[in-house]
């Protein structure tokens, strides 16, 4: 993949901003004419599916936090809430029935957020620990991840879509959802949070830098020599 | 030395598979007994659109402004319904939602309108004589909870009164209590039949009592607990749609399902063979073990229920495994490309995919074991196969798979092509 050809980080606004957009036409139109099939769902269900939601987003923010610190968490909460509200709108939109096939979906979405992050961090992590990867620019180490989320993205569809052509109508009311819940994780993963991987690199590598500098520093000082910052340790960040 | 050792391992767990397979698929009748032995994959119990049978949606229809939406009345009247439909010799399921009540009844084809089993006369009646005519002194919207439960080792009822509720049974001991010193016999009703007499030798006031009688186990005590909680909600169910799945439809569903299954899993293996070759090939076994372990708890779990959505969910599971595994052979091939030898490239390559794995299967199950508290009947199906399956891989991806890497290692601890190893040829072995 040549990552010259499109620059992930930096475009985050304008699918921020589409997602926006998609939201607010989820709300206005839900504020109309609500949920479609909604009659099958009372109060205490709602009240369950969200207390769901909102469970497993702190419990997943809480084990972000806890193994990959709060960047990571902070990541995570954004994606989430961005992805369970992106689909509950499009769910609106395209008047899909509410049903428990969407509170399926949704554990997946949520579940679905917090993979791809550890995949991305994984492919970043090492990246940020070598000094010499400099020259890569943060686009370039965000593209690295890609792959491996488009691979598994991908999966979850095709075995998404070919249980829809077999399973037909019986399970359609799981598998719509499911499908919109996985594009929409695949997308925020991406187009949306790349951004922010980007800066979190950026803001690694400087702390990296810095510190490098200050050894570097201190070791000329030990040694009586006089004291030479590396002017090209800032150049390619 | 340590080669033909591992060489047996591997035939020996090959053939374990295969004699699991065969007691997963096969049914024969039990030598000196009536039953017949049911392979684990026959013993998963399957949902209607793969048996087939009828599904009823009924509409709750609430006849007082008392307790008119509530999730707790039409739980209780799902439980209710699905015991007279079992004791009315059905195989049926009952799930609750909102207010909808949908009855599954497996292997039957043309069972009528069942309306008139559900609307049964469940009134609970309390009176001093045993007669059904005799007059309902306390009624089931007197009633403020029932609770199945065991005092001291026996099972019974614990009845939880409302206030008019606690005063209409003090009324109601004290007046059988006047009638004779000795005391005497307080008649609970469940509709038609007698639940169980109450023995009073002195007037009752007290929040609630607990009422033991015919109830052998919990479960008989949290049915009738049910049947006093649904009289407490006066409801009507009323037919509003009604789907007949066929036997032939039923073994098309079950058909093209296994096609699905078949296809997934051949699809899976053959990209771990193809793409890792050798490797691959025993890696594969230890995700057959898997498989096997996954539908051996499938059929092991009560609680199962394979659905559609359930078996996407088993699916997705099984995509999952093979994902992780792919990660880690590929970690294993990034740290063999940077010169390290075939042992120290399985080794590190584990070590560094090891933590992102156990992430990504742990972020997985948490996900779904919240979503499984709080979920409904039909949510849960899918959400207990999910977690089974994740258990089962994120066991295979995290641990199995060193195992196998490194058994496979004694075999062959030199030919990184013979795993689909590569190496950029700038790049010189590290001594």
């Amino acid at each position: 993949m040549n990552s010259r050809k499109f620059d992930f980080f930096g475009n985050m606004k304008y699918f921020s901003i589409a997602s926006l957009v998609i939201m607010l036409a989820g709300l206005v139109i839900g504020l109309i004419f609500g949920f479609a099939n909604s009659s099958s769902i009372n109060g205490q269900a709602y009240l369950y599916s969200i207390l769901a939601i909102i469970i497993s987003i702190l419990v997943l923010l809480i084990y972000c936090a806890i193994r990959h610190g709060f960047y990571s968490a902070f990541a995570f909460l954004l994606s989430s809430f961005h992805n369970v509200a992106l689909l509950i709108s499009l769910v609106v939109l395209f008047r899909i029935p509410v049903e428990s096939g969407l509170l399926m979906a949704l554990c997946l979405t949520i579940a679905l957020t917090a993979v791809f992050e550890f995949i991305t961090l994984s492919k970043l992590t090492p990246e940020m620990k070598i000094t010499e990867s400099r020259k890569t620019t943060t686009n370039d180490l965000v593209v690295k991840s890609l792959k491996q989320l488009i691979i598994i993205g991908l999966s979850i569809v095709v075995v998404l879509v070919l249980g829809l052509l077999i399973g037909g109508v019986s399970i359609l009311n799981f598998v719509r959802p499911a499908l919109l819940g996985t594009i929409i994780s695949l997308y925020c993963a991406i187009f949306i949070t790349t951004e922010y991987w980007g800066l979190y690199v950026k803001e690694k590598r400087k702390k990296k830098i810095e510190k490098d500098e200050t050894v570097f520093i201190e070791k000329e000082s030990e040694n009586g020599k006089e004291i030479s910052t590396p002017e090209n340790a800032k150049q390619d960040i | 030395m340590k080669k033909s050792r591992t060489i047996k391992n591997f035939i020996g767990i090959l053939v374990i598979c295969v004699i699991l397979f065969i007691f997963a698929v096969v049914k024969f009748p039990l030598p000196a007994s009536d039953n017949d032995y049911v392979g684990f994959l026959r013993a998963i119990p399957l949902g209607i659109e793969y048996k087939g049978g009828t599904t009823y949606n009924y509409d709750v229809l609430c006849n007082t402004t008392e307790n008119s939406n509530s999730a707790e009345g039409i739980e209780a009247h799902a439980l209710r319904i699905e015991n007279l439909l079992q004791s009315s010799n059905f195989d049926a399921k009952v799930y609750s939602s909102a207010n909808t009540i949908r009855v599954d009844i497996f292997d039957e084809y043309d069972a009528g309108d069942i309306a008139y089993l559900l609307n049964t006369d469940y009134s609970l009646s309390f009176k001093t004589e045993e007669s059904l005519t005799a007059e309902t002194k306390m009624s089931g919207t007197d009633i403020k909870n029932a609770t199945g439960t065991s005092n001291n080792g026996t099972y019974g009822v614990y009845l939880e009164f409302t206030a008019t509720g606690r005063t209409l049974f003090k009324e109601l001991t004290s007046s059988v209590i006047s009638a004779s010193s000795s005391g005497g016999n307080v008649y609970i009703y469940i509709g038609e039949s007698l639940f169980t007499p109450i023995t009073v030798k002195e007037a009752i006031d007290q929040e609630g009592v607990f009422i033991s009688g015919s109830m052998t186990n919990l479960k008989t005590a949290e049915l009738y607990a049910a049947k006093i909680n649904a009289s407490r909600f006066d409801y009507e169910f009323s037919l509003n749609a009604k789907q007949v799945i066929s036997q032939n439809q039923a073994l098309v569903n079950l058909i093209s399902s296994g096609i699905l299954i078949i296809t997934i899993l051949i699809l899976g293996f053959a990209w771990l063979i193809i793409k890792y070759k050798k490797l691959g090939l025993y890696i594969s076994l230890g995700v057959l073990v898997t498989l096997l372990s996954q539908i051996i708890l499938l059929q092991a779990v009560p609680v199962v229920l394979l659905t559609a959505p359930a078996l996407i969910g088993s699916l997705l599971t099984f995509v999952f495994g093979i994902l992780g595994t792919t990660f880690m052979l590929n970690k294993m091939n990034s740290e063999y490309n940077l010169g390290k030898k075939l042992f120290a490239s399985v080794k590190f390559g584990y070590k560094k995919s090891f933590a992102t794995m156990l992430d990504v299967f742990l972020v997985l199950l948490l996900a779904s074991v919240v979503f499984y508290i709080f979920a409904s009947t039909m949510a849960r199906y899918f959400l207990i196969s999910f977690i089974i399956g994740l258990v089962c891989y994120g066991l295979d991806v995290v641990v199995i798979n060193l195992w196998f890497s490194k058994w496979y290692l004694n075999i062959n601890s030199s030919k990184a092509e013979l795993c689909g190893f590569k190496r950029e040829e700038s790049v010189n072995e590290l001594a």
